[in-house]
């Protein structure tokens, strides 16, 4: 890739967000009730519509990247409910992808936050460096360490450490360290297809149980199931967070370990989000853009496959209340909703209810929580209360962020809340196990 | 509501020229840092842009400083701060208004009351709400709900603030039979253009004296800011019937609404749009509407179910006589729901259709619709321009969208004088140049065409009395800045009562 | 009386003149139409100059399928009403037209007046009040300008609401030489479901209990006299019979005998009379509706009467045939008993009005924001000087 020519506006031509699309918003602020910034703050530059004024404002000759802009775009969570809520279809997704990578090659970040988001992106897409720690994890817990930490007094000053450490979630190292799942896994009966299966980075390490479940309710509902332990990582993070390079690489290898499969599945909602939208971050490359629109025409979350199909095995009873949290990049991002409470209330005796404020994010949002943890911690609490009121006895998310930030706000706040991803609760009821 | 995080606590260089001079501005702007934190006052050109314009994209201008009072007492404080060092203000609520009433005023301070956003106390046995300008009007009804709602409900509902209804008096698709936010608000705090702070009304209907809250809602931010606004909800409905019914064009259901009425039926509601605008909802929603028709009318009655069911089957008979060629009946909420956010996000829906828009507000007496409507049609024509429309039916308030591309060469110019075209039609029709939106800066060029001399005179004595020096929301509602002249002496005693040969209290 | 000239204006631009005229010469004018409410407000000197609104008591417009009339300030609201309802319309002010006004004026309450002094009747309940009835105003002024406000369509917010800003104002800013109105189908066919006890907390119950309930009545009223009260609602239509009987169940649930009336008209025509008096003292509670038990018992300790609308909280205590004194105490009782509510004194013999301020209120910054409204529309103080709150 060539040096981006020389800017006399703040954007330079690598992938600047598109005036074509910027255009498209009439600054009617249907937007902003559902935003989360501007929910917390009532302040336009942390909405939507003053987002994209500011993407606009840099395209203006002589404009430059201030550090104002910079705020704004990184308060951002990236959760896209202004999609949901727009009613003129702008198409703030993808505005925002291209935005964030211009911010991440041109803002002029502090040593220690460069240093910081370096350290994230070495360690979370790598499944193998994020196991590594969690023995470690497992110690600090032991320990006692983060009481040590608060008292301190290092949380405080340093609110990203105490995020980071109350996110690390309490899994048993024999989890963390199990087997991995076979490469290939043949559908029970009549065969109904082969689809590709993204193992994830966090969700493998850290939910392995919820991939074994994943790829066990597939193959009894007839799919059989690939599950190559390449790539490690979809990407999503990067792409979501604007490291440009790192997405881009991990897309191209996405896409090509999954080349021979008709269809591609994610059980992530960050994941199966960022896989659809690798038509628009490779849109510049001629030798990978239309690989990557049919890549992505491909592409499902597990409860968009699922539900497409009349169901198969049989679902047991499992008499419990939930209730379904929706993840931002499923609901917004993707637009499924139906689909998992279809697949939920088919099962018998299990009571699905609908938490308040449904498209308010949770502030996991990819790695908000790490590199924002005050909004991210009040959307955490607002997210929890609402939880609190439905009296359900667990949560059920599709989003491995969703559920690490449910359940550390939840147990910081004194009630904590299990949570559950849809497949777990699926194969509990094929298997008539109770839920752990 | 939480502190935003700040770049850091040191103030920036405030923009040359806020006020008089660039030494009192700097003074104005730390005064303002002391009163509402300097975390809620912005003053970096790229954070102002985005406070440069309301819910129309045409006009934008920054102000000197954006500040965001978090109560009344920071309000009044941030006005008297202004009044002093003789700077003009701007308030703005939400930024949804169609008018350009929240427009900022350059060199001016604009005063953003979204962080005043919570309700106050909910009286249901006396049928008050009483809340901060910020809340936004469907959160009035939510509150209430759902044995009771507050009727006047603005399409832009969601996010469009009370305080904002408040300055335009704001109406809504059930405002034909419910009535608009002046018929519902029994009581104002105000700060006023010196930074005093009023209370007229409360939660009793009828204070003694001039009707001020008459005279304040509606007034378009001009005569000061409230601070809290007490209102009146009613009982929902026992019932609602809602349907939308197509036709071969908006005259036909047109004359569906004119025998409706003088038929004695009081819907809830009548809506019509036309097939411009029915496409780009359905490009939106994808509610299964037909495109190829030349209207759509949603109609919904409320009231005692016998009532309704009656009334709803008269509905159905009239819709039939005019040549319907579908009529939906919405059988859940759900539906309604989803009828009503078609004919709802209908404007920012049209940003699908047409690159740009001028939405208008033309008010004309409902007899007159269907000549107004040729009127329209012809001068669609004459300029070679789209134009959508989408109307509250029941009395007579026009949207016409007139769509063009502000890239073709002239194409904005023509729009505006097709749009000026329109208002005038309206006027000449008997009706009004804004029914709801307001005059802001939109319309104050269309001022003379329906007001003489002598009227905006009379206008300028009220705004006088509440603002002599010009500075509360300058350069709105009035085509040009007037001076007050002599403020006439305080309210002089009669020689013969002052003598003694009349008593007085 | 006047004492001086009285003249009747036939258009916008003699009365601006008239006005005009007097103001220069410092004079005090009085706008008046029938009369009927001259004893309101306080006892002010008496007018050299009288401006009456008889010459400007025509019906200009009536645009029967747009539901809007234009007419003049000085036609009497019985007159207009009959015309209306040729057309099966209304405009749904509906205060008494009496007592007696001027000589000669024996046909009641003009429009003029009853929007100059925001009058109202059981129609408010559902149509809501005169100011919001009025769309539109053309107005002299003591500049001798004639100015316009509002226009002819329900929906408008071009300009400022001067039409707001003249109702209620008791002529003190200028006369009202046009008025825009909103109409109403008239229903042809009425009923009231009447509820009668005589325990006012029952009363203020049940009333309590329809207001809050979808009936939608077009009048919903209380009244007391002697010892014994009522609930009233009425309603209109085709089905005004089957929804009066709807109501009954909600007013017998607090232990009330209900029944509906289809012959209704006497019912409601004493309970507009209930607004006036000849010789009493009447004074008006604006108040909120948890306090309707408290102005019926008020009445009841008082001997007083009253009629309200029972879901505005809107009330009408009315006291005959006492010493002045007693009068005066009655008031001043009614205020301490239900203050803060603004309480007014309409009707009142002469020494009342002198004894107390009829207006109580408002006072403050509220008070001085009006006069310099005042200030503006009228510097010399010419328009009914005197007779409004605060001394306008």
């Amino acid at each position: 890739m060539s040096a981006p020519a020389v800017a006399t506006t703040a954007w330079d031509d690598h992938k600047p967000p598109e005036p074509k699309l910027i255009e498209d918003c009439v600054h009617c602020g249907f937007c902003l009730p559902t935003c989360p910034t501007y929910v917390l703050w009532g302040e336009e530059m942390d909405s939507p519509r003053g987002r994209i004024q500011l993407m606009d404002l840099g395209h203006e000759q002589g404009s430059s990247l201030s550090d104002e802009m910079v705020m704004h775009f990184d308060n951002c969570l990236g959760c896209m409910a202004c999609v949901t809520a727009c009613p003129s279809g702008v198409q703030y997704d993808k505005l925002l992808e291209d935005t964030r990578q211009q911010v991440e090659r041109r803002a002029d970040r502090s040593l220690g936050e460069r240093l910081y988001r370096q350290a994230i992106f070495a360690l979370v897409p790598h499944p193998g460096r994020l196991r590594a720690t969690a023995p470690l994890l497992a110690l600090q817990r032991r320990l006692g360490a983060d009481a040590l930490l608060q008292r301190s007094g290092l949380l405080d000053r340093v609110p990203q450490l105490r995020s980071l450490l109350s996110l690390a979630p309490d899994v048993p190292l024999r989890k963390a360290l199990g087997r991995p799942i076979p490469e290939h896994l043949p559908g029970r009966g009549e065969r109904r297809g082969r689809v590709g299966f993204l193992q994830g980075c966090v969700q493998r390490v850290f939910f392995g149980d919820v991939n074994k479940a994943t790829v066990a309710v597939l193959a009894a509902e007839g799919w059989d199931v690939h599950t190559p332990a390449l790539p490690r990582c979809c990407g999503a993070l990067q792409l979501h967070a604007g490291d440009d390079a790192g997405s881009v690489g991990l897309a191209k290898a996405t896409i090509a370990a999954f080349a021979d499969c008709d269809v591609v599945v994610a059980n992530a909602a960050g994941c199966g989000s960022a896989m659809k939208d690798y038509p628009h971050s490779l849109r510049d490359d001629p030798a990978w853009a239309p690989r990557a629109e049919a890549f992505a025409a491909k592409v499902r979350d597990v409860t968009e496959l699922l539900a497409a199909d009349a169901p198969r095995a049989e679902r047991h009873p499992l008499p419990l209340k939930v209730a379904y949290h929706d993840a931002c990049h499923l609901a917004h991002a993707q637009g499924v909703r139906q689909q998992p409470r279809d697949l939920l209330r088919a099962i018998p005796g299990l009571e699905v209810v609908e938490p308040a404020e449904w498209e308010l994010c949770c502030g996991s949002a990819g790695i908000y929580n790490l590199v924002k943890p005050e909004p991210a911690r009040e959307l955490g609490k607002r997210k929890v209360e609402n939880l609190w009121a439905t009296g359900a006895t667990a949560i059920v998310a599709g989003n491995p962020g969703c559920t690490l930030q449910i359940q550390a706000i939840s147990e910081a706040e004194g009630r904590p809340l299990r949570v559950f991803h849809p497949m777990e609760v699926l194969h509990a009821s094929l298997t008539a196990r109770s839920l752990g | 509501m939480t502190a935003h995080p700040q770049l850091g606590t040191e103030p920036e260089q405030p923009q040359p020229g806020a006020g008089a001079d660039g030494a009192r501005g700097r003074a104005l702007i730390a005064r303002l840092r002391e009163i509402v934190g300097a975390e809620h006052v912005f003053t970096h050109p790229h954070q102002l842009r985005t406070y440069a314009s309301d819910g129309l994209l045409q006009y934008s201008q920054h102000p000197a400083a954006a500040v965001v009072p978090g109560d009344a007492a920071e309000v009044a404080a941030v006005v008297r701060a202004c009044h002093e060092a003789e700077v003009p203000w701007v308030a703005r609520g939400s930024g949804s208004g169609l008018s350009g009433g929240a427009l900022p005023v350059e060199d001016g301070i604009l005063v953003a009351l979204t962080r005043m956003n919570r309700i106050l106390e909910v009286d249901l046995p006396n049928q008050r709400v009483v809340c901060e300008p910020g809340v936004t009007n469907i959160a009035i009804s939510q509150a209430v709900g759902p044995g009771h709602f507050y009727p006047p409900d603005p399409s832009s509902q969601i996010i469009c603030s009370i305080g904002g209804n408040v300055a335009e008096n704001s109406g809504g698709a059930h405002c034909f039979k419910y009535g608009f936010t002046t018929n519902y608000v029994t009581g104002l705090k105000v700060v006023l253009h010196d930074g005093e702070q009023i209370e007229i009304g409360g939660k009793e209907p009828d204070g003694p004296g001039y009707d001020l809250l008459g005279a304040f809602v509606g007034s378009e931010g001009t005569l000061g800011v409230a601070t809290e606004i007490t209102v009146r909800v009613v009982p929902s409905p026992e019932a609602k019937r809602t349907l939308v019914a197509f036709f071969p064009s908006p005259a036909h259901a047109g004359r569906v609404v004119s025998d409706v009425v003088r038929g004695g039926i009081i819907p809830g509601a009548m809506e019509i749009m036309d097939q411009m605008s029915l496409r780009a909802s359905e490009q939106m929603a994808n509610a299964g509407w037909p495109t190829d028709v030349g209207a759509a009318l949603l109609a919904e009655l409320d009231g005692s179910e016998d009532a309704c069911e009656a009334g709803f089957e008269r509905l159905r008979e009239i819709c039939e006589s005019h040549e319907a060629s579908e009529i939906k009946v919405a059988s859940d909420e759900a539906e309604r729901a989803q009828m009503w956010h078609m004919r709802k996000a209908a404007f920012p829906a049209m940003g699908r259709l047409a690159s740009h828009y001028y939405v208008q507000d033309g008010v004309i007496p409902r007899t007159k619709l269907p000549e107004v409507l040729d009127r329209i049609d012809a001068l669609a024509e004459q300029y070679d321009l789209r134009v959508a429309n989408v109307f509250h039916a029941g009395d007579g308030n026009l949207h016409p969208l007139v769509c063009y591309d502000a890239n073709q060469e002239g194409e904005a110019e023509r729009a505006e004088e097709l749009a000026g075209e329109i208002i005038v039609a309206c006027v000449e029709a008997g009706g009004s140049i804004t029914g709801e939106h307001g005059v802001g800066v939109d319309k104050k060029r269309y001022m003379p065409k329906m007001f003489s001399e002598a009227d905006l005179s009379a206008f300028q004595k009220l705004r006088c009395a509440f603002d002599p020096n010009g500075r509360t929301n300058p350069g709105k509602v009035m085509p040009t800045p007037r001076l007050c002249g002599e403020v006439p002496g305080p309210y002089r005693q009669h020689p013969l009562e002052q003598a003694g040969l009349a008593e007085r209290f | 009386m006047s004492t001086g000239t009285s003249s009747s204006p036939r258009t916008a631009a003699e009365a601006a003149e008239a006005l005009r005229a007097a103001a220069a010469q410092g004079a005090r004018v009085r706008i008046a139409g029938h009369g009927t409410k001259l004893r309101w407000g306080r006892p002010a000197l008496p007018p050299e100059v009288e401006l009456l609104t008889d010459s400007l008591a025509a019906v200009l417009e009536h645009n029967e399928g747009d539901f809007t009339a234009v007419v003049g300030p000085g036609l009497p609201l019985a007159a207009l009403q009959d015309q209306l309802a040729e057309a099966g319309q209304m405009l749904a002010v509906d205060p008494p037209l009496g007592p007696t006004g001027r000589e000669g004026a024996d046909d009641g309450a003009t429009i003029g007046g009853a929007v100059a002094c925001a009058d109202s009747g059981p129609l408010r309940h559902r149509f809501k009040a005169a100011r919001d009835l009025v769309i539109g105003v053309q107005v002299a002024l003591t500049d001798g300008s004639v100015a316009r406000a509002g226009g002819k369509v329900i929906k408008n917010v071009a300009g400022y609401d001067l039409a707001k800003l003249f109702t209620g104002s008791f002529g003190t800013l200028g006369m009202m030489t046009e008025l825009s109105l909103r109409l109403h189908p008239r229903a042809a066919r009425t009923a009231t479901a009447i509820a009668e006890g005589n325990d006012p907390r029952a009363l203020a119950t049940a009333a309590d209990a329809v207001a809050h309930r979808p009936f939608e009545p077009d009048c919903l009223d209380v009244r007391w006299g002697g010892d014994r009260g009522a609930v009233l609602a009425r309603f209109g239509g085709d089905t005004a019979g089957d929804q009066a009987a709807r109501v009954l169940a909600v007013l017998r649930e607090a232990g009330l005998q209900a029944r509906v009336e289809e012959d209704d008209d006497a019912l409601w025509a004493a309970q507009r009379a209930g607004q006036r008096s000849e010789r009493g003292t009447v004074v008006r509670v604006a108040h909120t509706q948890d306090r309707l038990a408290d102005v019926l018992t008020g009445a009841r300790s008082a001997g007083a009467g009253a009629v309200g609308r029972a879901g505005l909280g809107l009330s009408w205590l009315r006291l005959e045939d006492a010493e002045p004194g007693a009068a005066i105490a009655f008031v001043q009782d009614v205020r301490t008993r239900l203050g803060p509510a603004p309480c007014v004194v309409l009707d009142a013999p002469e020494e009342v009005r002198r004894a107390l301020d009829p207006w109580g209120g408002p006072d403050g910054g509220t008070l001085e924001l009006m006069r310099r409204v005042k200030a503006r529309f009228d510097p010399t103080g010419a328009c009914n000087p005197g007779v409004y709150v605060g001394g306008i």
